[in-house]
């Protein structure tokens, strides 16, 4: 009955299954390292709301009384709080409710998504608002 | 043990693949590494895909691939993420096929998963991205990566395991 285990050679791994594991943890990790390096962008600041890849608002983070934002467009409705330099998003009306288990963002760089809604907020740094094209 | 399979038994296993890729998928949905990085699972249903591959070719493996990322889609309640989910399998498939096909002697179903697994991120990402117009999405990609290769490694040795019993076609 085993016999045709014969050329079906192996139970476990083989020598280019190692290459192969090696090679796609060092292309991520260079990945992230990169990804860190092009968004980094000096102490947090703004916030900046995009809806479907469209500009709809850039916020101060640190504003004396917080902010709160009703993000109300034609693909949904999103309840966004900045707050002593964090942003949340506290509620939602998309099925999934993914960003709002998100939590918070505070550091430059950081996103808080809501695909359904096609709503991402971007934390900017120092500087980067001027070289936004709108 | 190789066990004859044409026609209606054919017909019978895939659909058993199918059911078996669905519930593992639905389960898979509800773990919290989900909900810590969206995009991000175990991808322990694709070693169902994986075995469509071996057993019955490409073909049935996109069939089951694309299929199951659908039902999964509707039966966890996220019709959206069907999309995302099948951009992903289809890459995925065509990628593990491709290496099947070239590095079939060289490679284990653990390299051909973990293969498998980074094109199943870049072509969910890919949509994420088209879909949302936003091309930051990729920021998330290595990341993606970094988790689908260790999740991919330990799918495909079980995948291995498993296709240890053959099919006559």
């Amino acid at each position: 009955m085993r016999a045709g285990l014969a050329q079906r050679d192996g139970e476990g791994m083989k020598q280019a299954d190692k290459y192969i594991f090696c090679f796609l943890v060092i292309l991520s990790l260079l990945g992230i390292v990169l990804s860190n390096l092009i968004f980094a962008g000096g102490a947090a600041e703004y916030a900046l709301v995009e809806v479907n890849g469209k500009h709809f608002g850039t916020y101060l983070l640190h504003e004396k009384d917080g902010k709160i934002l009703d993000v109300k467009t034609e693909f949904g409705y999103n309840k966004i709080v900045i707050e002593n330099g964090m942003v949340r998003i506290v509620e939602a009306d998309c099925p999934d409710r993914l960003d709002v288990q998100s939590g918070t963002i505070s550091q430059t760089g950081e996103m808080l998504v809501c695909l359904p809604n096609r709503l991402v907020v971007r934390i900017l740094g120092e500087g980067e608002v001027d070289g936004l094209a709108y | 043990m190789r066990i004859e399979c044409t026609g209606v038994k054919k017909l019978t296993l895939l659909a058993v693949l199918l059911a078996v890729g669905l519930v593992l998928g639905v389960l898979e949905g509800m773990l919290p590494l989900f909900a810590v990085l969206p995009g991000a699972k175990l991808g322990i249903a694709n070693v169902v895909t994986m075995l469509a591959l071996v057993w019955f070719g490409p073909f049935s493996a996109l069939l089951i691939g694309v299929l199951r990322a659908g039902l999964v889609g509707v039966f966890s309640g996220m019709a959206t993420m069907a999309f995302y989910g099948g951009a992903g399998s289809v890459l995925s498939v065509v990628a593990m096929f491709l290496m099947r096909r070239f590095f079939g002697e060289k490679v284990s179903l653990a390299g051909v998963s973990m293969v498998g697994a980074f094109f199943f991120q870049v072509g969910q990402v890919a949509v994420f991205a088209a879909v949302i117009h936003n091309i930051q999405m990729f920021r998330y990609l290595p990341v993606l990566t970094l988790i689908s290769t260790v999740c991919g490694l330990v799918t495909g040795l079980i995948a291995e395991k498993i296709s240890q019993f053959q099919i006559t076609r």
